[in-house]
């Protein structure tokens, strides 16, 4: 079942400073259905959680009408990294994000490359970077959960941080699992354009976060520089057919973020109607 | 004993704990508030062969540990501990405990954030009260001491001078650790934090900046001269820290260290 909002999703990133309980009953409020978990404290704390507590978030998000359309198992400021050295460590970690996601029935769980360490050779990185993308891909692909691979900035990772590197790690996991994504700060940081992304991937690009930005930072929808008309433009012409994130992340939003979850919502609220008119 | 400064990782967090300490010992023999956060020493994995490897890292470096200072994750101290994030939040605080006593560490700093702001003020204030005292119950070497965070400008902010002087009196075995650029941008006014922390305090974080975040030395607010008159206010023993959080490169983060270390060394020299 859709929501007037559908395809763009919401994430309650932005909630960090709020109870997870006040950020579901926003959304409630807002009639804004469905979103990204993201799995950081005080909402989940995934790398300690327990089947219980994994039950009781699916009740709190099934008795509002709720629905996770994907999940972010959160990589930066937490101890665990995609290019991680403990690989044991990042591995017991991610795969409970794919557990829970399969859990709550949700399709998709946003992966990144990690990053190397100054000190140390690219290449070793890279190589952790493959491995534990290619062993999670196959833990996923058991459970029904894709992985969507999404590009990082080149101030955040050496590894996977531009459409040419983001293709070679596509191409060197190769499995069914592991699908792409485009997160279009990363992306319009490296000037990139959405275009170029379905260009190099066409059906295997599933999942976008999707925000406004000069390029640099994760706004709502009006407040950067970016054409929404003219993005989803794009969108319509490359036929995609997946959820649009609204990964808003800038730390003025966390003291308010029911207010800005609304002005981005009478943004966005127009084309929801005009995207679900056309795929119906 | 005389007042000491300290040296930490933080700014290097991006670099291998070999090319980290290698920069650190650069300066000469030091003494390391250190910051415990992957890939130096991941909190979740501090078991015996890790701490081991860092103790021996460290000694191979001529550095001594003398504050362990866990990376908070979002873990925090304001979560009811009753809660799945409050009670994550013990064990991981729990966990950096116990790696600060394989280590020798003298004190475990917790840094304290402000819990979930539509809880209210008071009940965030009792759950530190009540993690505070589950954690003083370990079994442990370590002295504990909580680093008071950055406050808005607001009454209703739960980090007041008046709940500091509860939880000391409340606590009697909690230590205090603040920051400059906290003190200084505070509406109470530093010198009512640092009375309400009833001479307990343990560590002056180096932190220059504004409302908007952390700045190189020098950029913000903080004058030598408002370092000078903090440091006079605190024990002679008080440690000055230069931890600081970012990712940096060995060339920025020595120029940043030269800076915190300079200002650091006016200042205490100033108050022997």
């Amino acid at each position: 079942m859709s929501s007037i909002m559908t395809p763009f999703a919401n994430s309650n990133q932005h909630h960090l400073r709020m109870s997870f309980q006040s950020f579901l009953d926003t959304q409630q409020r807002l009639h804004w259905r469905e979103f990204e978990l993201w799995c950081g404290c005080p909402h989940i704390a995934l790398d300690a959680m327990t089947t219980q507590e994994a039950r009781q978030v699916k009740h709190q998000i099934d008795s509002r009408n709720l629905k996770v359309v994907s999940l972010t198992s959160p990589s930066m400021g937490i101890p665990y990294q995609y290019a991680d050295t403990d690989i044991h460590g990042a591995l017991r970690y991610f795969k409970k994000g794919i557990d829970l996601a399969s859990y709550l029935g949700a399709g998709i769980c946003t992966v990144n490359s990690g990053w190397g360490l100054r000190g140390e050779e690219r290449a070793s990185a890279w190589a952790r970077s493959q491995n534990i993308l290619g062993t999670l891909a196959e833990y996923a692909h058991e459970r029904n959960v894709v992985l969507a691979l999404e590009s990082l900035r080149p101030d955040e990772s050496n590894l996977v941080n531009s459409l040419d590197s983001a293709h070679q790690m596509w191409q060197e996991v190769h499995h069914p699992a592991l699908q792409m994504m485009v997160d279009n700060i990363a992306t319009g940081a490296v000037g990139e354009s959405l275009q170029d992304w379905f260009d190099a991937f066409g059906t295997a690009l599933v999942h976008m976060h999707f925000i406004d930005g000069k390029p640099w930072v994760h706004q709502i929808w009006g407040e950067g520089n970016t054409s929404l008309g003219a993005q989803i433009d794009v969108i319509r012409r490359n036929h995609y057919q997946g959820y649009l994130v609204q990964e808003i992340a800038e730390e003025r939003f966390y003291d308010d973020p029911g207010y800005y979850d609304r002005a981005n919502q009478l943004s966005l609220m127009p084309w929801a109607a005009m995207l679900q008119s056309q795929n119906h | 004993m005389v007042r000491e400064l300290l040296v930490s990782n933080s700014l290097l967090r991006g670099h291998t704990l070999q090319a980290a300490l290698d920069v650190i010992a650069s300066f000469g023999p030091a003494s390391l508030d250190f910051y415990a956060t992957s890939p130096h020493l991941s909190i979740p994995l501090q078991d015996k062969p890790n701490t081991d490897r860092l103790a021996e890292a460290l000694k191979h470096h001529g550095l001594t540990l003398r504050c362990f200072t866990p990376a908070t994750y979002r873990y925090d101290l304001c979560y009811s501990p009753e809660s799945p994030a409050g009670r994550a939040s013990l064990i991981h605080f729990s966990r950096a405990i116990d790696a600060a006593d394989a280590l020798n560490a003298e004190y475990v700093v917790l840094i304290a954030g402000h819990g979930e702001a539509d809880i209210d003020m008071h009940q965030r204030q009792q759950h530190v009260v009540e993690n505070l005292q589950r954690l003083t119950k370990q079994q442990h070497h370590a002295k504990l001491a909580v680093e008071i965070p950055f406050c808005e400008p607001s009454e209703n902010a739960m980090w007041q001078p008046g709940f500091l002087s509860q939880m000391a009196n409340a606590l009697p075995s909690i230590h205090f650790a603040f920051n400059t650029r906290m003190l200084l941008l505070s509406l109470h006014g530093w010198q009512q934090w640092l009375q309400a922390a009833a001479g307990r305090i343990v560590l002056i974080r180096l932190a220059d900046g504004h409302w908007h975040g952390e700045k190189t030395w020098g950029e913000g607010i903080v004058h030598i001269a408002s370092l000078k008159d903090i440091l006079q206010a605190t024990s002679p023993t008080c440690w000055v820290s230069t931890r600081l959080h970012a990712d940096l490169d060995a060339q920025m983060a020595e120029k940043w260290y030269m800076k915190h270390l300079h200002a650091a060394q006016v200042a205490m020299e100033a108050n022997r």
